[in-house]
């Protein structure tokens, strides 16, 4: 765990989280403790099953810990029903998957719309869209985008309303390594640009290169956590 | 032990079980009103044709003036004949010392060998006072064998002991002939033996009506006929008929082919939802399944098999409830034929059960099944395994061209809009299935309102007198003076009314000229937009539809044939023609008709306006007047009428209500329940964004809604369309009763969708609010 820091946005204490399959108790996260500073970008690393998914579901309040805090510039989230986390999420967290979740009746400036028209801090859906280098694609479908351009589309729409958080699971998972690249770039820009706090989860070892610290999950529980000493620029990293 | 594959059915149906649930009751709606409306109509019809054959139903039959006996064994002689009867018959005035408004009835010969009346309850008569009255009327006024009524026969106060109470086949449906409703209060059938009636009447050794049964095929009947009339030429007689022109045996028939299509009408509306719903749950239960389906493939499943899994799963819906739906049905034709009975007295109604309904409700039941999963079980065939198991691209999405004429709208509108035109079909077929359950409601309750708009017309507008006043024969105009001095008595016009036969080219057409004074201002003829058109001075007002119908116009002379004394025929000019609807006569100024029919200033009814407080007095003192062979009041007709009619519609507006709210709910539950397993995916990530439940909910509401909105219209356009159809179904010659809706009834309808699709909202919201979209999500990681 990281020393006490005001620059802290969020932090997690004793976090466990269980699920109840039938007769089978299952433990997701156990003993979890983690502080998240302001800016950083934090690359989550873990095998399938490690808990890495479950922990950045609690940490963007999609889940909520059997046991245990999360605190969200010193307010206590973890607690909150379902309406408070709807608008914590609302108001704090940008979301990118691995299947990219566009609203395939909307266009990528609409998929952005659709989140500007929630928060009044937003960007404008276009200046969201030029910053992830679609500035070209603002009225195509996401049936009409490759896949890359898809997932550059929901990192667009993730930060268009300039979140304190961006929470990315296996972003680049769907994608080969030349989109992939691409679309990590556009993390990475954002990071660097808007200074917003990004976590990325990942099995891919190769894109912990480019965080500023790198935690690695196991069996639910926190491994390793350390600053990543010698970061990588994104066209420097191949898989 | 049970297949794995038959183990996923059973688990999927329980998956689906409330959307199973909403559709087998369509379908149980469907297959119900199909096997109980057939029921009723098998077991009235048996019973009918029972009756018709048991009793002897004459098959032809002539009305006459007064003719001598022997006169009926040339008829006798002529070819085809082979039973044939006489009859008196007269219309007669009662007396009931505790009913105000006039009864009366038609006093007839008790037949031996055609027309047999089939007891009920007595015995046949026995002497000169003694009479069979017809079951309905007998209920109508509680009367049992032993009961005596008042009649005023040929001007004589008569005291009259019921000795039986029967049915007879030739008044299944007792009409007066003075009303266009039926009254069984106030109108009954008397039969009495030969000779007690030829005593009273006064008509012994003589007959004024004919019946028979001839062995002729319809077209070499004309023949017959025409021969009849000219034996009866000389006696008054001049309107030989076929049986289906009989009051009675005619409206059967039309009630019957009412049944018969309705039978079948609102059943194939239900399967047709029930088809299309089965074919959205079952297509998008293949999308939904396609990496199972596909899996199964590369297991070495067939095409045949797995087709035949999802098949068996649409079947067991549709088995269960087309099961149920015959069961309920057979119930329900126990019900409707008790309904029916009371209007249409058969002594043999035996409720029918065919039990090849059970094999055709499952067979129908089964086949819109099959043809509303057949384009889904397609989808299996064509489905490639190895691109199946791979996810779904995003859906194809393109501008529409009508946004650009949108005006600016949110995102979320934007999504419903183009979902709405992502699936052309569907949508289409959603609204009309829910434009269905608002034409059903209007069809449901349109009579009620055509009814009362006639009623209105006919009873404010067109008879505006509050009672009718007919005489046994013709009587000097100056009659009308004497009534004047009774007390009550506010207005009279006398008329002069008289049966005619058009003669046009070599068709003919039996009507009625009504000779009212010029200005008549308690008749008139009104048409379809409420304009009055006035009695011409001289000629004649016709029926457009007539005159469409025989291509008479403004200005032609045509020929008519008096239906009455010495029979002659005589050429009147068309001056004006009236679209009216009901009723179909000619009108005349009453001193020309007197003129055309040789005859002083005469009339034969008189239609009076009188102080209701003098009401009972007068029809007292009216119905002990020799001369009048008949009263009818206006309050009375209606009252007996109304009565009838609002409890016909009670029973079957609850049903209706039910048959409703089951369409609806079906389409609108079902679709919401696809509309929210096809876009989980979208909607969690809706849910991810920041969009509380509540806000996910509203634009899954809303896009519904738009349906719900656009199938109103259409549904009332539907129910216009249909009312009209339905009203018009039986052949009227050519005249068309517009189906009158009135606003409350497209409100109430309007209503009962919106308040059905609220109920269907409120499920969608608690399956929303358990369903956990993040969930949903986190399984696609």
């Amino acid at each position: 765990m990281l020393g006490g820091n005001k620059n802290i946005i969020l932090r997690a204490e004793n976090l466990k989280k269980t699920y109840q399959m039938g007769e089978v108790t299952l433990v997701a996260l156990h003993s979890v403790n983690i502080e998240i500073t302001k800016g950083e970008l934090i690359v989550i690393l873990g095998p399938s099953g490690s808990g890495k998914s479950t922990l950045l579901n609690i940490l963007g309040a999609l889940d909520t810990p059997s046991e245990g805090k999360v605190y969200f510039e010193g307010d206590d989230i973890s607690k909150g029903n379902d309406d408070d986390l709807t608008l914590f999420r609302r108001e704090h967290v940008g979301f990118v998957f691995q299947f990219y979740n566009l609203i395939p009746s909307l266009t990528a400036k609409e998929n952005v719309q659709l989140v500007t028209d929630l928060t009044k801090k937003s960007m404008l859906a276009e200046d969201a869209l030029k910053l992830v280098d679609l500035g070209d694609r603002v009225n195509h479908f996401p049936s009409q985008m490759s896949g890359g351009q898809q997932q550059r589309v929901a990192i667009a729409r993730a930060i268009a309303k300039k979140p304190d958080l961006l929470l990315c699971d296996e972003p680049t998972g769907a994608l080969d390594f030349k989109t992939g690249k691409i679309v990590l770039d556009a993390l990475a820009k954002v990071n660097v640009e808007l200074g917003t706090t990004t976590i990325i989860i990942t099995h891919n070892e190769t894109i912990a290169q480019i965080a500023d610290r790198i935690i690695l999950v196991k069996d639910g529980t926190i491994v390793s956590d350390v600053k990543n000493k010698k970061k990588l620029r994104t066209e420097d990293i191949s898989w | 032990m049970v297949k794995a594959l038959n183990i996923k059915l059973i688990r999927d149906l329980n998956q689906l079980k409330f959307q199973a649930l909403s559709i087998g009751c369509v379908i149980l709606s469907g297959i119900a009103y199909l096997v109980g409306s057939w029921s009723s109509y098998s077991s009235l019809l048996n019973a009918k044709e029972k009756f018709y054959s048991e009793e002897k139903l004459m098959t032809s039959f002539a009305n006459l003036n007064r003719a001598p006996n022997y006169i009926s064994n040339k008829i006798a002689n002529l070819h085809g004949v082979d039973i044939i009867e006489t009859r008196n018959a007269e219309e007669v005035v009662l007396d009931f010392p505790n009913e105000i408004y006039p009864s009366s009835a038609h006093l007839v010969t008790l037949t031996e060998k055609l027309n047999l009346v089939k007891l009920q309850s007595g015995k046949m008569p026995e002497g000169d006072r003694e009479v069979i009255v017809n079951e309905s009327f007998a209920l109508a006024n509680q009367f049992v064998p032993g009961s005596t009524l008042v009649a005023i026969i040929a001007g004589n106060r008569t005291t009259l002991k019921i000795s039986g109470i029967g049915l007879s086949p030739d008044f299944v449906y007792v009409f007066s002939p003075a009303s266009i409703f039926p009254d069984n209060k106030h109108y009954g059938i008397l039969w009495m033996n030969r000779d007690a009636i030829d005593e009273a009447l006064d008509r012994k050794g003589t007959f004024n009506q004919i019946i028979l049964k001839d062995s002729l095929p319809i077209e070499k009947k004309d023949i017959l006929l025409k021969s009849i009339d000219e034996i009866l030429k000389p006696y008054g007689g001049n309107s030989a008929s076929d049986i289906n022109k009989l009051p009675s045996a005619s409206f059967l028939n039309d009630e019957f082919k009412q049944l018969r299509t309705t039978a079948l009408f609102l059943p194939a509306i239900f399967l047709g939802v029930a088809a299309f719903l089965l074919h959205i749950v079952s297509s998008r239960l293949i999308s939904k399944e396609r990496e199972q389906i596909a899996t199964l493939k590369a297991l070495g499943y067939s095409n045949f098999t797995i087709s035949i899994h999802y098949l068996k799963l649409i079947s067991s819906i549709t088995s269960i409830s087309s099961l149920l739906g015959v069961f309920l049905g057979f119930y329900l034709g126990k019900v409707l034929t008790k309904l029916y009975g009371e209007y249409y007295r058969f002594p043999d109604l035996t409720v029918v059960y065919p039990i090849e309904l059970v094999f055709i409700g499952l067979l129908i039941g089964l086949a819109f099944g099959a043809i509303g999963s057949f384009i889904s079980l397609s989808e299996i065939v064509k489905l490639d395994p190895a691109t199946a198991m791979k996810p779904p691209s995003p859906e194809n999405f393109r501008l529409n061209l009508f946004e650009i004429y949108l005006p600016k709208i949110s995102s979320q509108g934007k999504m419903i809009f183009r979902n709405l035109f992502k699936k052309p079909i569907r949508t289409t077929l959603t609204i009309i299935g829910l434009a269905t359950s608002v034409m059903i409601m209007i069809i449901g309750s349109f009579i009620q309102d055509t009814v009362s708009f006639l009623l209105e017309i006919q009873f404010e507008k067109v008879q505006r007198e509050s009672m009718n006043i007919i005489f046994r024969n013709p009587v000097n105009h100056n009659v009308i003076y004497e009534f004047m001095k009774m007390n009550g008595i506010m207005d009279i016009e006398g008329a002069r009314i008289v049966p005619v036969k058009l003669k046009i080219k070599n068709k003919t057409k039996n009507s009625i000229i009504f000779g009212f004074p010029i200005n008549s201002q308690l008749r008139r003829s009104v048409d379809l937009n409420n304009r009055i058109t006035n009695i011409p001075f001289d000629g004649i007002l016709l029926n457009e539809t007539v005159a469409k119908n025989f291509n008479i116009k403004v200005g032609d002379k045509i020929l008519i044939q008096i239906l009455e004394g010495k029979q002659s025929e005589r050429e009147v000019r068309v001056v004006n023609l009236v679209n009216e609807f009901i009723g179909q006569g000619i009108y005349m100024n009453r001193r020309e008709l007197n003129k055309l029919l040789d005859e002083g200033d005469v009339i034969n009814q008189i239609f009076v306006k009188i102080d209701t407080l003098s009401e009972s007095d007068l029809i007292r003192d009216i119905k002990e007047m020799p001369t009048v062979a008949s009263l009818l009041s206006k309050t009375g007709t209606l009252k007996a009428f109304k009565e009838i009619l609002n409890r016909t519609l009670q029973s079957t507006s609850l049903v209706i209500l039910l048959f409703t709210s089951i369409i609806s709910i079906g389409v609108v539950f079902n679709t919401a329940m696809i509309v929210l397993s096809e876009r989980t995916y979208e909607l969690g990530s809706l849910r991810i964004l920041g969009f509380s439940n509540r806000e996910v909910f509203l634009i899954l509401i809303s896009e519904i809604s738009v349906l719900v909105i656009i199938s109103i219209p259409i549904g009332c356009l539907m129910g216009y369309k249909v009312s009209n159809y339905i009203i018009n179904m039986n052949d009227t010659e050519g005249f068309k009763i517009p189906a009158i809706i009135n606003f409350g009834t497209y409100f109430y309808s309007i209503s009962l969708t919106i308040f059905t699709s609220g109920i269907s909202f409120v499920m969608l919201f608690f399956k929303l609010k358990n369903l956990d979209l993040l969930s949903a999500l986190k399984v696609r990681e």
